[in-house]
């Protein structure tokens, strides 16, 4: 029994073959999150450098790292990091505030904090602190200025932090940086190297992909790691709609569930059978017939009125799913596209 | 008379008493230890060993302890001995018996633990199902090959195999890999940076990458991303070099004797005879707040040949099948719409409960038999 047990060695085994699963792997809580970096990093760009800032490397969870030091020694750090959305104001503003040893604050005081900026086009929000520094810069005066803005489903934070005073003379810069970004995925970088454009109506296929021809005006942004592709349609006034095209074994749990868990997003109650009936009408798609269903409620995250148009595609061994949600005005204007897309779509190339 | 001497010390009380002082000082040490080891790793070096060789903080002192296993294994041996040379047949010894017996199955029921148990994780979400889970700590270099239309012929590579050989070969594969470089922690870059080497070789990222070795992880949320780079050669000649890296979730493909390859360093996968589906995944709060009152998983087991039913996997309430045990884990953090369970293949998970059942049996057993002896005592005095 002492003995122990001998390590592994090379072993061969079948398998079927995998439905592409809309999930990675798993990693432990608190890892960085392996799988945004090599498939879907977000990009930023920026039209020139503000004089004196020297790109760092972008290791960990930023896209962009700068540093700015002038000839009195003094130096800040600029980083941009993008994060799923989520996550209060309140928690990240105190934060920044435990950051140069301020007392944290009550959730009224955070709008009071908070200034209106431009970054790349869209509006965010600018908060600046300072006091005493933490850690190596321990108790030399530290201001932080943060620019943040939600694109996408990704919150964007922009974050200045160094000396009082470089930093309050870098304010300038710092913010005429903000205006000059734009923001890209890897994503659609992926699908114009396949030889399609996310948004000129061209043959794009990924790995594992099916083919499909991607509507105008849709902009392909990353999915995350349990969709296959994510599209957003930007419509008038600001409105917005989605599309998300995701996959599972089998029957993926089967048209009803998958109904009644839309039907739960809009706060609309399960449906019975009978009710199920009634909703589902169908199209014509690759190899047969696909379910489709027209919900209209309100989106029990934002509280906003929303419509949603899902599609269940049954192929061999694989369900697809596709759904189009958000604005009802700019559902009911893409309906037409969003059909025809999932009309074209030739599972022949997905695996 | 050598026997003898070695007869009296394996039963002597002393060498109980001596061997769980040295339990105690190595609970202490390692517990010190997981500061620079982190859990996992002080758990292998300190209680899964024979010997350790314990680096005392702040001075450059390496003090041999005897590991886990040897403290374990004398104690077993210890517990034996002793019970052969001082029992005496009859029942009213029966408690004894059963406390050491429950013992034993402690001590032995633990060490097939650590030698048979393995961890691993199941990621799945709503609608979905998964028929494998994968390693929180090892990882496998797959090469996958893809021909066959309905199934994928996998030859599983360990991933410290990488670090111990030089030439990876295998009947079933038409190429052999020798190991450039392997590092048994990395870390990749997409810009360069200080430290960091370009790679130069295939890879399935599409963009440029940078990478460099990183010493071991100690922190218990994290862990080791292996990365290697190989070159393979075939009897066709050399198709090149391939980078793999666990941070990468693609598998790179390469055409060889005519068939389609992927290569990937990936967790350790543990493939099951069925499927698990999750139906729905519920995060309860307690009403009007954020504290968190439960989690489930609603899942479906498909077991072909053998049936479907549904489970509900709660905290606390895992679902024991296939003499694998799935407890509730983590879940998708993004829309609570996915779940991880925890799954632990343990063929020895039973023995501890009836270790605890034996060793209680024999105390209430023993403190009756010396209750009851007492009292008629009394009676006829």
């Amino acid at each position: 029994m002492l003995a122990g047990c001998g390590r592994e060695d090379i072993s061969v085994y079948s398998v079927p073959k995998e439905a592409p699963h809309s999930h990675a792997p798993s990693l432990p809580s608190g890892h960085p999150d392996i799988h945004s970096m090599a498939l879907a990093r977000p990009e930023l760009k920026w039209e020139r450098l503000p004089e004196g800032w020297e790109a760092e490397p972008a290791g960990g969870m930023r896209v962009a790292s700068f540093k700015v030091t002038d000839p009195e020694n003094r130096s800040a750090d600029i980083a941009v990091i993008p994060l799923p959305a989520g996550g209060s104001d309140l928690e990240l503003v105190n934060l920044w505030r435990g950051e140069v040893q301020l007392p944290p604050v009550g959730a009224d005081a955070v709008e009071k904090e908070a200034s209106p900026v431009e970054i790349g086009g869209s509006s965010g929000r600018l908060f600046e602190m300072s006091g005493k520094g933490t850690g190596g810069a321990a108790d030399q005066p530290t201001r932080i200025l943060v620019a943040l803005v939600e694109r996408e489903g990704l919150n964007w934070f922009f974050k200045m932090k160094g000396d009082d005073s470089l930093v309050s003379e870098q304010k300038p810069a710092f913010l005429a940086f903000l205006r000059s970004v734009s923001f890209a995925s890897a994503a659609s970088a992926v699908a114009t190297a396949h030889g399609g454009t996310s948004a000129g109506g061209a043959h794009a296929h990924n790995n594992g992909r099916p083919h499909w021809s991607v509507p105008a005006g849709w902009e392909e942004v990353p999915g995350g790691q349990f969709l296959i592709a994510k599209f957003n349609i930007r419509g008038e006034d600001d409105a917005q709609a989605a599309v998300n095209v995701s996959t599972s074994a089998g029957d993926g749990g089967g048209w009803a569930a998958n109904v009644n868990r839309w039907r739960q997003q809009l706060g609309l109650a399960p449906a019975d059978g009978a009710e199920l009936n009634r909703l589902t009408t169908f199209i014509d798609v690759q190899g047969g017939k696909a379910n489709v269903v027209d919900l209209s409620g309100k989106d029990m995250r934002t509280g906003q009125a929303s419509r949603s148009i899902g599609v269940m595609v049954q192929q061999p061994g694989q369900a697809w799913f596709y759904r189009l949600v958000g604005d009802a005005a700019v559902v009911e204007k893409q309906k037409e596209a969003f059909t025809q897309f999932v009309r074209t779509v030739d599972y022949s190339h997905a695996h | 008379m050598l026997i003898e001497r070695l007869y009296r010390i394996f039963t002597s009380l002393r060498l109980t008493v001596v061997l769980l002082g040295f339990a105690i000082v190595l609970v202490f040490c390692g517990t010190i230890a997981q500061v620079e080891m982190g859990l996992y790793r002080a758990q292998h070096e300190f209680f899964r060993s024979y010997l350790v060789l314990w680096q005392v903080p702040g001075l450059g002192l390496k003090l041999p302890l005897p590991g886990g296993y040897t403290v374990g294994g004398l104690l077993l041996i210890n517990l034996i001995a002793a019970h052969l040379r001082y029992y005496r047949p009859g029942w009213k010894k029966i408690g004894i018996v059963l406390i050491h017996l429950g013992l034993v199955m402690l001590i032995v029921g633990q060490y097939a633990t650590d030698k048979l148990a393995v961890e691993s994780y199941m990621s799945i979400r709503e609608g979905e199902a998964s028929n494998y889970s994968e390693s929180n700590s090892r990882f496998e270099l797959a090469i996958v090959d893809t021909s066959d239309p309905l199934r994928d012929r996998v030859v599983s590579v360990p991933a410290h195999l990488l670090g111990e050989r030089e030439v990876i070969s295998h009947p079933e594969l038409p190429f052999t890999l020798r190991v450039r470089r392997y590092h048994a922690n990395s870390s990749l870059a997409a810009a360069p940076a200080e430290g960091y080497e370009e790679v130069q070789a295939e890879h399935a990222a599409g963009q440029r990458l940078w990478w460099t070795p990183k010493p071991h992880e100690t922190e218990m949320n994290r862990r080791d991303m292996p990365s290697a780079l190989l070159e393979i050669s075939g009897p066709q000649g050399a198709p090149g070099e391939q980078f793999v890296s666990a941070f990468l979730t693609r598998p790179n493909v390469v055409i060889a004797g005519g068939r389609r390859f992927e290569l990937s360093l990936r967790p350790q996968r543990y493939y099951k005879p069925f499927s698990l589906q999750l139906l729905d995944f519920r995060f309860d709060r307690y009403p009007g707040t954020e504290i968190p009152k439960n989690f489930s998983s609603r899942v479906r087991i498909l077991h072909p040949g053998v049936g479907e039913r549904e489970v509900v996997i709660r905290m606390n309430e895992p679902l024991r099948y296939g003499g694998e045990t799935f407890f509730q884990a983590d879940w998708d953090k993004r829309d609570e719409k996915g779940t991880v369970l925890q799954v632990v293949r343990n063929p020895s998970w039973l023995t501890p409960y009836l270790a605890c059942v034996i060793v209680s049996l024999g105390l209430v057993l023993q403190f009756m038999i010396h209750l009851v002896g007492y009292i008629s005592k009394r009676r006829s005095a």
